[in-house]
């Protein structure tokens, strides 16, 4: 019989415990690869958004708490923007959290410039685009078309007023294809803030460089007072909601990585304790100390690896299921990548490998005439 | 040695005390100060018997200077509430006079501590007057949602109000009552108003409620989330024209 035999064997022969410590483990190991492929999905979602759109440079005011900008007048800066080196379009974006449908959650609304670089990534999948930039009506994405039931043609009513449906589109970021866009003079005057902007995009030509791009930004930080030029990938990291959820998987790694070693811990210590007359004979048969630290190595191993696979399947199950709530859709799109998926698997390894280390020395200093008189 | 022992003291307890009662007050008035700003929030009204009304959306717009103190409240959504408003104006000397208008023409003064839409929304709150009354008194501190606050007692004698009383417990550093509760001439409680969330204005660490509940002495509880915001709303220049019209209507019908 060989090693992982006689490992596999040990664990058998105590199913209920064996059970219940794989049990534990996966789920901590569930609610970290949730979280996680949410936060990263969340995030990666946002920058996909700005990614796809062709926006290089965001212009905002300092954030404050809020996780939206809040609103500026666009003219304040845009003509200065536009005079900056290689900036081949300045245009604003306005976007809120409003209600659309008494029926759905609330949901993104957002005023894009009729006619500029914004609109050109999107697809129209039914219906037409606004007419022009004082047109009364919206675009809906594909997946707040679901959510709202809404076609072209039907009508919502966003804080008191009634708008078209004049189409439905396409977006490869999951933000959009939950929103709801008009144009941006229609959101001002919904909102009642004209001439405002939460954004300014800028698309720069082809011929700007790195360089260029930290010169822009320079260049606001000093003729600008209160604004500040980021990237995508920043202005996400900056959101409030990007950070808490980020912290608060970090946390759910830290506590499951914890709670899962001291699981492994408490059980492979269990089942030394009751198997020590069986390591005395082990080792008064010959056994190797090292292999005896091999033996509980590999049952703590075991428990833990299996532990990590149900745990991937159960928070990979339980992340698609959160996106496909009425809640959440369209809010989150989670990531799960491969290194990702390994990485945690490997955390599972650690759990084993720490759980285990204890037990393992133990067992392996045990002398076989005292472990023989154990009862 | 000794001198510096002093100079240590004197930072550690003197130069950075907690402000007085009055000093406090006018930190409140200027916190509130503003050129122009912008609110909507999700209101919800619940009886005393437990039943929900119908949940409605209102817009709030003012502007907050020394001469200055106009608020104005308009219903967004559903067709009970929307096109109706209420706009009032504070005087130099602390009156408030408010109007409900649908057209700005049409505007007919009210109480300016009527109740809005049937809710515990009242415009005279919304001005916390309290806080230019004579008599402010510090008491106890407090802690409200865990978060620690310094209660202060503003009172008057002026015999027009219904409230004579309000205890007012400040987060100091937020600028901010978490905590209000209006008496009356009898010390009778007639509202408190409790803030449930706040968030932080920009460029300053001066917050603003973001959810609060209203509960009147009579059990009606009036829960308020702000949804949205501009902080610097740049106010119309007739966005106030009710208030004039209902002036120059009085003053013909004189």
């Amino acid at each position: 019989m060989n090693l992982f035999r006689f490992a596999l064997d040990n664990l058998y022969r105590r199913p209920a415990r064996s059970g219940l410590t794989v049990s534990a483990i996966s789920l901590g190991i569930a609610a970290v690869v949730a979280l996680t492929s949410i936060a990263w999905g969340f995030e990666a979602s946002w920058q996909k958004a700005n990614d796809a759109r062709g926006t290089d440079l965001i212009v905002t005011r300092i954030a404050s708490q809020n996780s939206m900008p809040s609103p500026f007048i666009a003219a304040k800066v845009q003509d200065a923007l536009g005079r900056l080196p290689h900036v081949k379009e300045v245009v604003g974006l306005l976007s809120e959290m409003l209600t659309v449908s008494e029926e759905a959650p609330p949901a993104f609304v957002f005023g894009w410039v009729y006619g500029s670089y914004l609109w050109d990534h999107l697809r129209l999948v039914d219906g037409r685009w606004p007419a022009d930039s004082d047109e009364a009506v919206v675009m809906v994405g594909s997946l707040a078309s679901e959510m709202l039931h809404k076609k072209t043609g039907d009508q919502v009513e966003i804080e008191g007023q009634v708008f078209n449906v004049a189409g439905v589109f396409e977006s490869s970021a999951v933000v959009e294809n939950g929103a709801v866009i008009m144009t941006l003079n229609r959101a001002q005057a919904l909102t009642d803030k004209p001439g405002k902007v939460n954004f300014l995009n800028i698309k720069l030509d082809a011929g700007a460089s790195e360089a260029d791009l930290a010169y822009i930004k320079e260049q606001v930080k000093k003729t600008m007072p209160g604004f500040l030029a980021i990237t995508s990938g920043e202005l996400v990291g900056n959101n409030a909601i990007v950070r808490i959820s980020k912290a608060m998987s970090n946390a759910t790694i830290l506590i499951a990585t914890l709670v899962g070693a001291l699981v492994v811990f408490n059980t492979m210590l269990m089942s030394i304790n009751e198997r020590t007359r069986e390591i005395g004979i082990l080792l008064a048969l010959g056994w190797q100390r090292a292999t005896i630290i091999k033996l509980v190595f590999t049952e703590a191993m075991l428990l833990s690896l299996l532990g990590g696979v149900i745990g991937i399947l159960l928070g990979a199950g339980l992340a698609v299921g959160l996106e496909h709530l009425e809640l959440m859709r369209g809010k989150i799109d989670a990531i799960f990548s491969i290194p990702f998926l390994f990485a945690v698997l490997g955390l599972s390894v650690l759990l084993g490998i720490f759980g285990g280390l204890y037990p393992a020395l133990k067992a392996s200093r045990l002398l076989p005439s005292a472990a023989l008189r154990h009862e | 040695m000794k001198r510096l022992l002093v100079m240590l003291m004197c930072f550690s307890t003197l130069c950075h005390a907690e402000p007085g009662a009055d000093e406090l007050a006018g930190l409140m008035r200027q916190a509130k100060s503003t050129s122009g700003f912008a609110a909507r929030m999700n209101v919800l009204v619940t009886r005393p018997d437990g039943v929900h009304g119908t949940p409605f959306k209102v817009a709030v717009i003012g502007r907050f200077s020394a001469d200055k103190q106009q608020l104005r409240v308009n219903g967004i959504s559903p067709d009970l509430v929307r096109g109706r408003f209420f706009a009032a104006e504070s005087a130099r000397a602390g009156d408030i006079r408010a109007v409900s208008y649908r057209a700005p023409s049409e505007a007919k003064g009210i109480d300016s501590d009527a109740r809005l839409f049937d809710s515990s929304l009242v415009l005279w709150d919304m001005f916390s007057p309290w806080w230019s009354w004579r008599r402010q008194t510090m008491m106890t501190a407090d802690r409200i949602n865990g978060r620690e606050c310094v209660t202060i007692r503003s009172s008057t004698d002026d015999k027009n109000l219904t409230v004579r009383e309000v205890e007012s417990c400040v987060d100091v550093n937020a600028r901010l009552s978490l905590r209000t509760r209006l008496y009356d001439a009898h010390h009778a409680l007639i509202r408190t108003v409790l803030v449930g969330q706040a968030i932080q204005k920009a460029d300053t660490s001066i917050q603003t409620a973001k959810k609060l509940t209203i509960t009147d002495a009579d059990g009606v509880v009036t829960q308020v989330e702000v949804y949205s915001g501009d902080e610097q709303y740049q106010i119309a220049a007739d966005a106030f024209a009710a208030l004039d019209a209902e002036r120059e209507q009085k003053s013909g019908a004189r």
